[in-house]
């Protein structure tokens, strides 16, 4: 099992099969690996937003091969999909990342009025597909992911959110065809983005924090929108990962029932605890960008050391990195994961009470 | 007195159950029936928005069932107002909100924007990304209470201090209340660079901004009338 792949050791650990360690991915999407050092590096100004599927490619390749990260993926934010439905969005710079600035209706009574994007067509979808082709031709043995927006997040770039979370108590049905639009604009962006090669799809849906939403409304209106999502993605053999910000104690049944492959999780939640809530489901995540950003390079080993030791099946940051981040710590992350030994007795006191 | 009393109630409850209409019927029923706005106002649409902030602390309601109820509130509102004294209506105080610079997530923001709102708040709301000096002329021009300041990022939190440096540093720190929030951000943090308060959540924050503009008396969840 030593002669793994990272492709392959991906695979396996979204598959929830034994691996010699977890992979170290930063998926893209709102999961960016992306820093300011690094786009400097690269040369490029940060508004990735405007940027084409040589300049994707060469910003998350340039991310790998400085940290040691084990996958790609394109895009680096949240906004393509919004955009494609008529959503405005500021382009991003150095120091931030793209984000939707006004939604792409000012009511949910217009929503007849928008079409699905075709993913071929619709110019920023077709630019992450082309730099999907563009690695998967350079890196054949390196995972390559493909991130989209949750349904939740992407229904607040098409109507303001504070009209939908109203519609969520007050029209079910109106909220739905936001919610269905948003679904079905992912669908056919993840069923693209396998087209062209991806070989896993990260869903990210930071706005569905239960903390928000409610267990209630979300097992009743979002859950539904997942399981499509989900499904559809299954059916065509991929793999894939739910990720949603925040404390989402509350909405972990639903989770489970998503159809995920595996849940990517926030640093504030305790893997222990998803884990029982979760069964075989397998974890992602989740050490504090906090930390990343403004920690040492021993605490961050630590940190590291910890989500292994909580037998995490993959490694990755629990959300967008700070563009702040040092590369030396992500470094000395990549590493303390390539070097985990599987003892984790020194790490955590009480593993085996896991499971 | 004792029907007055059901109406009173009845008014809370359509705060309670989100019910606009009922709300405004109400409020109006409350006003034909002899009753005082200021009074309609502490006895029946306060209580009910307490009770919400009660049903939200105990997870029964989130942010959509308060979203529905502030509307409620201010549907009942609306009808009140034409009676109220300027000194009676309910602005608790003007808050200029916004996410720092260097971070986009505006998320938690938004939340603490609605519920600020819902509670008898004006408040300005600055987006994301908000340069630091942007926040300090929007007070200024706005005449704000509060300066509420967002980040979930560590550059954007160190901002917060840049914030406050320059407040003092245009002799203006005197005028404005600093209060902070985001998940990186702590009470120690907020210490440290000197800001008024720090809330870990979004009632946390509400009622940290009530108690920042507690000087006046204007607040509609602040304590009773006399």
């Amino acid at each position: 099992m030593a002669d793994l792949s990272e492709k392959e050791r991906l695979f396996r650990a979204l598959s929830g099969q034994e691996c010699d360690r977890p992979p170290v991915i930063a998926p893209g999407g709102m999961m960016s690996p992306l820093t300011a050092r690094l786009l400097e590096a690269s040369g490029l100004d940060g508004e990735m937003a405007r940027a084409g599927p040589d300049t994707m490619a060469l910003a998350t390749v340039t991310a790998r091969e400085a940290v040691g990260l084990e996958n790609l993926g394109v895009p680096f934010c949240l906004t393509v999909e919004a955009e494609a439905l008529g959503a405005r969005v500021s382009p991003g710079t150095r120091s931030v990342e793209p984000l939707v600035v006004r939604p792409a209706l000012p009511s949910a009574e217009h929503l007849a009025s928008l079409r699905l994007p075709d993913p071929l067509r619709e110019p920023r979808m077709s630019a992450v597909l082309e730099a999907i082709r563009i690695l998967k031709v350079r890196y054949p043995d390196v995972p390559v992911v493909g991130n989209l927006s949750g349904p939740v997040t992407l229904a607040t770039a098409i109507v303001p959110t504070s009209q939908l979370l109203r519609l969520l108590v007050r029209n079910e049905s109106l909220a739905c065809d936001a919610l269905r639009l948003a679904t079905g604009t992912i669908i056919g962006f993840g069923e693209a983005m396998l087209d062209a090669g991806a070989d896993a799809l990260v869903v990210g849906d930071p706005t569905a924090t239960g903390e928000i939403i409610g267990p209630a409304t979300f097992k009743k209106l979002v859950l539904p929108q997942y399981q499509a999502i989900f499904s559809a993605f299954r059916a065509r053999g991929a793999k894939s990962v739910l990720h949603i910000c925040g404390d989402v104690t509350a909405v972990l049944p639903s989770i489970r029932s998503s159809g995920a492959d595996a849940f990517s999780m926030d640093s504030m939640m305790s893997i222990r605890k998803a884990r029982d809530q979760l069964g075989p489901m397998p974890l992602m995540g989740n050490t504090s960008t906090l930390l990343l950003a403004r920690g040492t390079p021993d605490r961050v080993a630590a940190a590291v050391r910890r989500a292994l030791a909580e037998e995490v099946e993959v490694y990755a940051p629990s959300c967008g990195l700070d563009r702040s981040t040092p590369l030396e710590n992500l470094r000395t992350m990549c590493e303390a994961v390539k070097s985990w030994d599987g003892d984790g007795q020194a790490d955590l006191e009480a593993s085996h009470e896991r499971r | 007195m004792e029907d007055n009393q059901e109406l009173l109630r009845a008014l809370s409850d359509a705060v309670v159950g989100m019910d606009e209409d009922a709300a405004r019927v109400l409020a109006g029923q409350a006003l034909s029936s002899g009753l005082d706005a200021s009074d309609v106002l502490s006895r029946g649409l306060i209580p009910g928005m307490k009770a919400v902030g009660e049903k939200y602390e105990a997870g029964e309601y989130f942010v959509p069932e308060l979203l529905l109820c502030s509307d409620a509130l201010y549907a009942g509102l609306d009808v009140l107002r034409p009676h109220l004294l300027a000194s009676q209506l309910p602005s608790a105080g003007r808050v200029v909100i916004g996410v720092v610079e260097g971070d986009t997530h505006d998320i938690g923001k938004n939340i603490v924007r609605i519920m600020l709102e819902g509670s008898g708040f004006e408040v300005v709301d600055l987006g994301a990304n908000v340069p630091h000096h942007f926040f300090v002329d929007a007070a200024v021009q706005h005449r704000a209470d509060i300066i509420a300041l967002s980040s979930l990022m560590a550059t954007a939190m160190e901002g917060m201090g840049a914030v406050i440096d320059i407040l003092a540093r245009r002799g203006l720190r005197d005028q404005f209340k600093v209060m902070v929030g985001g998940s990186p951000v702590s009470a120690a943090f907020a210490r440290k660079i000197g800001a008024d308060g720090y809330a870990p959540n979004a009632t946390g924050a509400v009622r940290l901004a009530h108690s920042l503009v507690s000087s006046s008396s204007r607040g509609i969840g602040a304590a009773p009338r006399p």
